[in-house]
């Protein structure tokens, strides 16, 4: 059976100027013996401004509003799909 | 990402335990330096781009023998005639890996900033999608 593992990693401190920032990273492994899939995304940034620590998160607005509108088409063509099955019952009864 | 993950290599895989080892090696592409760059200086601002990273990797193999089946009625000590069998095997893999810009990271006189990239292709097709289903829905209910 595949493994399945969530992974969130920070990275090391990267000094800019007033501000320190940790990237942070979030993986989906699914790894099994004779193949793999990673999905690895950016997750959200840590910044250090003066002594006050703030998680910043990053958020993936194209797949978002991608699997939004994927959703949508799904639920137009299930309709029509319902619609048309219906229609051709009324028909043939 | 290393300049290692960065090339196309080609290995050779003699049996399981390098397929493993080798697939293994995906764990490389979840560390935080795959999707965040190296921060870029430009004018007051540095700049970090977060890009997604998906990688995939499948490798198989297989091998077979073959014996001819003894003459009918025939013990297998009472055969003298010379059995032709042989063995084969053979194996492939590849992989992929994509990725894509997800945010800019801004850091400037104004703080930290992330700007999300938003691929216009994408949500275009998508949303053409949508909007063809939508008016097929319609079109049905209409009838």
């Amino acid at each position: 059976m595949p493994d399945i593992q969530i992974h969130t990693h920070t990275g090391k401190p990267i000094e800019l100027g007033k501000f320190t920032i940790q990237p942070i990273s979030q993986a989906v492994a699914w790894i099994n013996r004779s193949w793999g899939f990673v999905w690895n995304r950016p997750y959200a940034l840590k910044v250090e401004h003066d002594g006050h620590t703030r998680h910043i998160p990053i958020r993936d607005v194209t797949q978002i509003a991608f699997v939004v509108m994927w959703g949508l088409t799904v639920v137009f063509s299930l309709m029509t799909l319902w619609k048309a099955i219906k229609d051709w019952r009324t028909t043939h009864d | 990402m290393t300049e290692e993950n960065k090339s196309t290599f080609t290995t050779s895989i003699h049996n399981q335990e390098e397929v493993t080892r080798l697939t293994e090696r995906l764990f490389e592409v979840v560390q935080p330096d795959t999707v965040f760059s190296k921060p870029k200086r430009t004018g007051e601002y540095t700049l970090i781009t977060a890009s997604e990273v998906v990688t995939g990797l499948g490798s198989g193999y297989g091998f077979g023998s073959y014996t001819p089946p003894l003459p009918e009625g025939s013990l297998k000590e009472d055969v003298e005639i010379e059995m032709e069998g042989g063995t084969g095997g053979g194996g492939g893999g590849g992989g992929m890996a994509t990725g894509r810009p997800v945010a800019v990271i801004s850091v400037g006189p104004d703080g930290v900033t992330v700007h999300p990239v938003i691929d216009r292709t994408k949500l275009g097709i998508a949303l053409l999608s949508a909007i063809g289903s939508m008016f097929l829905a319609i079109n049905r209910f209409n009838r």
